[in-house]
């Protein structure tokens, strides 16, 4: 019996093409779209899941700030032992750091100090070398396998010697690389025993934040059970109350990074959500479009149902044949599907930066849930068709009765093409949206000019600026602790108006004199740094808008204020410089334009990083080579690296960025799905109406005529569908827009772009085969009259 | 086999009622071939309907094969169709996806039969009908009377007591024409009971009754004497 359905299928399918392809094609695409958001997904979620003890690893939180005290980790361990079964401590070197093996050189960012415990609560597995004694010796050193093929080609790594911040270290071992689902990544470990070479007793220290501390619980203790007993913890410890401290799952940090956090990459668990829903949106239109033509394609077999039921089929043996049809469809538009899966993974991995092709793996359990999702895609899809195609009466068959006239079935499938419309109007809102928001960032006036601005590292900087000045195509040279962009640190400071034994913190900018105008940052009254006046070094301090009135004050100039930085031994803060306002800047935005600019404080200093060049537009390769030159004089031989601000400032909204393309992508798709159901709808529609535009035309109708009778109802259905789409795209959108400080208006335009294309996108598709059908000879349609 | 008492059926749609059968008595017994004759629109097609179960009376009685079928669900009545009653149509309408064999074997698949029984069964009423040579062909390969001759093997295959004709000549020249009346008056010969509708006087001639119909109503019925051989 069921092979009698498979063969009548097959011969269906391929009687009628044009239906068939159509179905194909949209239910294809809307599986193919299931199948990859639903990969990325996946691998969202298993950030740091590969640990064997994820589900007991805790991350100690300061209130919102992910950096804890030196000494915290080994308190812990100490004195909880039956609640803590481990504790590891990171503290990731910021800056790149020089690997010095014989005469190679190599600059590495992802070098971190860490406990020798790391092994006992993290998994990384050590393909070389000892997990116990690795780290035991304050001169070891462990390296990542892409490393040590940097470093070493073939030869084995182990017991070199690398030399590192002028101490030689011994290979002690070779880790397997940290996977990339991973909240932080490092290609070097080295001891915090080390650290002690450089920091002192300030690893004793409990009055300043710099380690990540993680914790390995029992697995029988409960996260509270270990955040209770913190608070007497601190207080014994620091002399002070504190109750802000708690426990950070591992598998949550990826989603929720706090304040200082470690952030190679953070993910956005919004975001997730969100392509989760498109995807399952994508899947509907497609289910719905199957749903609509196979009923109205039903009308072609009114005879053969009815014929059927004659000799003697019932609505179940007729309902099984029509869902086998339906599964036999949504099987080969699997098959398609993992076709477009296959040819689109690179690509998206590449957009994502993520290694997806890693879990397109066809085991049991991915294949048995592809099965599962195309049984599933029949049944929701192929069941109204089944059930309506199997009601038909065996006595309209001989009237020639067709019966995709009846009501209740043109509502439903009215209904439906207006859904596909909403969620694609929808996603056009959604995506012009992204797409706007983004184009708002990237152009908005950030307060400072970031065009043609070079940043480079400031080493050697007096003679670096002597010799790069002299470049015909540097317009302005200057440098500085902190560049827009990166994060300014809180540091603590008092006013004269504060009492004395308040010391809140506030973001602090050190510069060079110069570097106000190299960026062009505006003063909103006083001056700027001047190089000539001693004073400024010593007692002058710039301070931006929001800190005027942060601090209530009307007017900033001459006002005195005490800034700390830590003492000699890193032990505690004390006043590192005092001063007078003598100048205030305008607010500009040098973090990113998710966040409201926060109040500033800006002084000069000789200490510098990174060094900001003002290069003239029209001369930029040519500067740029004698930069090079410059460098490769003064630097001894260290790698050259740079980046023009304003595309690193750009950066900041990758996230955004991306999403707005994977938006893109999506809408279109989804236009495309719902767009073949429209056509094949109309193809339906205008076969059947071919006697009466038959007839319209030997009555004197023109084309026009003609045509804007069979787009009228459509039409009309398309803006329905949009009508709803509105108030649901505005409350999305707007509660999307408040993740920004500053965004753009959600105004009637996007709505009206949005709708506008809708409809004419409907029209183009509608017209295509209603033109035709208007162009047709009469005399076909109205001798074809059986 | 066949009794039908004050038999009425009314097509009401929201703003006209239409009578097609008005008050119509009819009995047909086992092995009787009958025609029934009338002009367009008289009900011929309506009164076979009810007659072979695809419809039900608005009023009256309807009995076949000594049960009150007058009132029952569709379902029920495909119970009673299944393997009891033969269609044969104007149009042929046979299937257009299957193959002649396939288009045979349909009635005897819904009656769940075995692949190998239907094989058989569905091979002979082929060979009985002369279409065996063409088995694997679809219908849009042969001619009108090839497929009425296909039509007819689907009717008989499984046994039908009661075949249903429904101006089975219509769409055919007079040979083939002559030919399907010969193999409806065979299979009456061999007890199978024939009611067909038709317009044609020398098709009516095969049958042993005729029945008019006009408006509704039966108007006359004649007996024949003697038919074509």
């Amino acid at each position: 019996m069921l092979k009698n359905y498979i063969k009548i299928a097959l011969r269906h399918l391929k009687k009628y093409k044009t239906y068939t392809a159509i179905n194909l094609i949209g239910l294809s695409v809307g599986l193919a779209v299931c199948i990859v958001i639903t990969l990325w997904v996946r691998y969202e979620l298993s950030y740091d899941k590969y640990h064997e003890h994820t589900n007991d690893i805790y991350r100690i939180l300061n209130g919102s700030t992910a950096a804890t005290q030196p000494p915290l980790a080994p308190t812990l361990k100490a004195d909880y032992p039956d609640l803590v079964e481990d504790v590891v401590r990171f503290w990731p070197i910021q800056a790149p750091s020089d690997l010095v093996y014989q005469e190679q050189v190599l600059t590495e960012r992802n070098i971190s100090f860490t406990d020798p415990s790391i092994f006992s609560v993290f998994t990384h597995p050590l393909l070389d070398g000892n997990p116990e004694t690795a780290l035991s010796s304050p001169n070891s050193i462990l390296i990542s396998k892409s490393l040590a093929k940097k470093f070493f080609k073939e030869k084995d790594p182990m017991g070199k010697t690398i030399n590192m911040w002028g101490t030689d270290l011994e290979v002690t071992g070779v880790f397997e690389d940290v996977p990339l689902n991973s909240h932080h990544r490092f290609e070097a470990l080295v001891s915090l025993d080390l650290l002690r070479n450089f920091m002192g007793s300030m690893l004793d220290n409990w009055s300043w934040n710099g380690f990540y501390t993680y914790v390995l619980l029992d697995p029988s203790v409960n996260p509270s059970d270990l955040e209770r007993v913190l608070p007497s913890l601190y207080s014994n410890y620091t002399g002070e109350e504190y109750n802000e401290a708690h426990l950070q799952p591992l598998s949550d940090i990826y989603f929720n990074p706090q304040d200082k956090d470690i952030g190679l990459a953070f993910g956005n668990l919004n975001y997730v959500y969100i392509l989760a829903t498109i995807a399952v949106f994508v899947l509907i239109i497609a289910c719905v479009n199957f749903m609509n033509l196979a009923t109205a394609h039903a009308s072609l077999r009114t005879k053969e149902v009815g014929m059927r039921k004659t000799l003697g089929a019932d609505k179940f043996q007729l309902t099984t044949q029509f869902l086998s049809e339906a599964f036999i469809l949504s099987f080969t538009a699997l098959l398609l599907a993992l076709f477009w899966v296959e040819l689109s993974i690179p690509l998206f991995s590449n957009f994502t930066e993520k290694p997806l092709e890693a879990l397109l793996n066809y085991n049991l359990a991915s294949i048995l849930s592809l099965i599962g999702l195309t049984l599933f895609v029949g049944i929701i899809a192929g069941s109204y068709p089944a059930f309506f195609l199997s009601g038909f009466k065996p006595i309209n068959a001989f009237k020639g009765k067709s019966n995709s006239g009846i009501g209740s079935s043109v509502i439903l499938r009215k209904g439906l093409v207006s859904f596909q419309f909403a969620i694609s109007t929808f996603m056009i809102v959604a995506a012009l949206t992204v797409f706007l928001q983004l184009r708002f960032m990237q152009n908005k006036d950030l307060g400072f000019d970031d065009d043609y601005v070079m940043v480079m590292e400031a080493k050697n900087y007096p003679l670096l600026h002597d010799q790069i000045n002299k470049l015909p195509g540097v317009e302005n040279i200057s440098a500085a602790y902190n560049v827009p962009g990166q994060r300014f640190p809180f540091y603590p400071f008092r006013t004269e108006e504060m009492p004395t034994d308040s010391l809140p913190t506030m973001r602090t900018l050190r510069v060079n004199a110069g570097f106000l105008e190299t960026l062009g940052i505006n003063m909103e009254s006083g001056r700027s740094f001047d190089e000539q006046r001693s004073t400024d070094l010593t007692n002058s301090f710039i301070i931006n808008s929001s800190a005027a009135k942060y601090l209530g004050w009307e007017e900033p100039i001459g006002k005195k204020i005490y800034w700390y930085d830590f003492n000699e031994d890193g032990t505690s803060f004390e006043v590192a410089k005092e001063g007078y306002v003598i100048g205030v800047v305008d607010d500009f935005n040098y973090a990113s334009l998710h966040n409201p600019i926060e109040p500033l404080v800006i002084h000069l200093s000789r200490e510098v990083n990174s060094a900001v060049i003002r290069v003239k537009p029209d001369q930029v390769e040519t500067t740029l080579a004698g930069i090079r030159r410059v460098w490769n004089e003064t630097s001894g031989g260290s790698p050259f690296w740079y980046y023009f601000l304003d595309e690193e400032l750009d950066n900041k909204y990758q996230s955004e960025l991306k999403l707005g393309k994977v938006f893109g992508g999506l809408t279109s798709l989804a236009l495309l799905i719902s767009c073949l159901g429209l056509f094949g709808l109309t193809v339906f529609t205008t076969n059947q109406r071919a006697k009466e535009i038959g007839l319209r035309k030997v009555l004197g109708a023109s084309i026009a005529n003609i045509i804007a009778l069979l787009s009228k109802d459509f039409l009309k259905l398309v803006l329905i569908g949009f009508v709803f789409a509105i108030p649901i795209g505005w409350f999305a959108m707007n509660t999307w827009l408040t993740d920004f400080a500053y965004k753009i208006d959600l105004g009637i335009g996007i709505f009206f772009i949005a709708g506008s294309s809708a409809v004419l996108i409907a029209l183009l598709t509608v017209s295509y085969h209603s033109i035709k059908a208007a162009s047709a000879n009469p005399v076909k349609s109205l001798k074809n009259e059986q | 086999m066949i009794q039908a008492k004050n038999l009425k059926k009314i097509y009401s749609t929201e703003e006209v009622e239409t009578t097609a059968l008005n008050n119509v008595n009819i009995e047909i017994k086992e092995g009787e071939f009958v025609a029934i004759m009338g002009p367009s629109g008289c009900g011929k097609s309506t009164l076979l309907n009810i007659m072979g179960l695809l419809d039900n009376p608005s009023d009256g009685e309807y009995h076949f094969l000594g049960h009150d079928v007058s009132d029952k669900t569709e379902r029920e009545r495909a119970q009673f169709r299944k393997g009891n009653i033969g269609f044969i149509f104007q149009s042929f309408n046979l299937i257009d996806e299957l193959t002649v064999f396939e288009n045979v074997e349909l009635p005897l698949l819904y009656l769940g039969m075995d692949s190998t029984e239907r094989k058989e069964k569905a091979e002979a009423a082929l060979e009985r009908m002369s279409m065996m040579h063409r088995r694997n062909h679809f219908p849009q390969q042969l001619s009108g009377g090839q497929q009425q001759r296909v039509a007819i093997a689907r009717a008989v295959v499984a046994n039908a007591k009661l075949i249903l004709a429904d101006e089975p000549t219509g769409n055919l020249d007079s040979d083939h024409g002559n030919e399907v009346m010969k193999v409806l008056a065979e299979l009456n010969e061999q007890g199978t009971t024939i009611v067909m509708v038709t317009h044609s006087p020398h098709d009516a001639d095969f049958a042993m009754r005729v029945i008019h119909l006009f408006d509704g109503h039966v108007v006359t019925e004649n007996m024949q004497e003697g038919f074509h051989v």
